[in-house]
């Protein structure tokens, strides 16, 4: 399913039936992101939040960007500032009542990376990156964006899109050697 | 796409497995330009080798997110919120016009009372300052014959400079 021009035109001029179109075209793809930068609690509502903003701002895309690399944008942005706003108010993201997160990255799995198939693991084990790997690494693994189109979504340049993506993996080779260590030290401690 | 640039993409030396860990993700994902160098240092360098097949297990962590989520039609809370936003939008012409429409008002009576007010400054020049300014009333009271009374020091005062006939007691 595609978002016209003749959708994109009304959409500008304010008609919600086009929002409409644009949700139904978008919105599996924006609250997939949502998903996974701020976790399962959060995304819907994110997601509605986002379209809001499309509704309102959809007279500012300047068509310089692909239509889906300005919602990209505006959906990332959009979370970044929500964890922001909640890194300051102290609320731990992708938190729950069942410990912290690091806790939890650590319990995913006793047997390595190759274990992991279960949506909700790999989701608290994206959350143990900070959001800027956090983002890069959605956008590529998650959404199928490639590096160009990365760095137009996030405005940097392919360079940092590079380094972020590194750096992300081997944090996440890092935490799945935590968590070997981890089971390894269980096994010896219990007895 | 392939990028070519030689800051991100630059030769690896046959020993440099710092450099070609760098590179090693962007290989993965295809997006090396001239990945033979690469390619040729992993193929001589079991720890390098060791560290793309780790690489290449975290890209196959996230196959459970590509799948959408369980199907949640959003639409009607969007309509919802949407309509929100327009609902004060579309109210909020009436009040917004009065006050416009009060501020134009109170603007032009202004200007027609400054005006007033102007006109009436600009002809009565002359008694205004004769009543007010301390030199010119006692003048001003003498012709009005009211000076004898009122104004007893002042006619002294100016008796005295001989801007004034003496007092005849």
């Amino acid at each position: 399913m595609d978002f016209h021009d003749s959708e994109l035109a009304r959409l500008r001029a304010g008609d919600v039936g086009a929002l409409e179109s644009c949700y139904r075209v978008f919105g599996r793809r924006v609250r997939r992101l949502c998903r996974s930068l701020l976790g399962p609690n959060d995304a819907d509502d994110a997601t509605q939040e986002v379209f809001v903003r499309v509704f309102e701002r959809a007279r500012q895309f300047s068509g310089r960007a692909r239509f889906s690399t300005w919602i990209y944008r505006l959906t990332v942005n959009h979370c970044l500032h929500r964890l922001e706003r909640e890194r300051r108010r102290g609320a731990e993201p992708l938190s729950d009542e069942n410990g912290s997160s690091w806790e939890r990255a650590l319990s995913w799995t006793d047997d390595a990376l190759r274990a992991v198939d279960d949506r909700d693991a790999v989701e608290k084990l994206l959350g143990e990156l900070n959001p800027e790997q956090r983002t890069a690494l959605t956008l590529r693994e998650i959404e199928g964006l490639d590096y160009r189109e990365i760095a137009d979504v996030l405005d940097v340049p392919i360079g940092t899109v590079m380094s972020r993506l590194n750096r992300a993996r081997q944090r996440l080779i890092e935490l799945a050697d935590a968590s070997r260590a981890h089971a390894s030290w269980h096994r010896i401690s219990t007895p | 796409m392939k990028h070519d640039s030689n800051s991100t993409n630059p030769s690896v030396a046959e020993n440099d497995c710092e450099q070609a860990r760098a590179l090693a993700s962007a290989w993965i994902d295809g997006e090396l330009a001239h990945a033979e160098p690469l390619h040729a240092h992993v193929a001589s360098c079991a720890p390098c080798r060791a560290h793309v097949a780790r690489l290449r297990e975290t890209q196959t962590l996230f196959a459970p997110l590509r799948a959408d989520g369980p199907d949640v039609d959003l639409w009607p809370q969007i309509a919802a919120r949407t309509r929100a936003l327009r609902a004060p939008a579309a109210s909020a012409w009436k009040p917004r016009v009065a006050r416009i429409a009060a501020a134009f008002v109170g603007f032009v009576g202004a200007g027609l009372l400054l005006r007033a007010s102007s006109s009436r400054t600009v002809d009565s020049d002359v008694s205004h300052d004769q009543l007010t300014t301390s030199w010119a009333a006692p003048l001003h009271l003498e012709r009005s014959g009211l000076g004898r009374l009122q104004a007893a020091p002042e006619r002294q005062l100016l008796t005295a400079l001989g801007l004034v006939p003496e007092e005849r007691r």
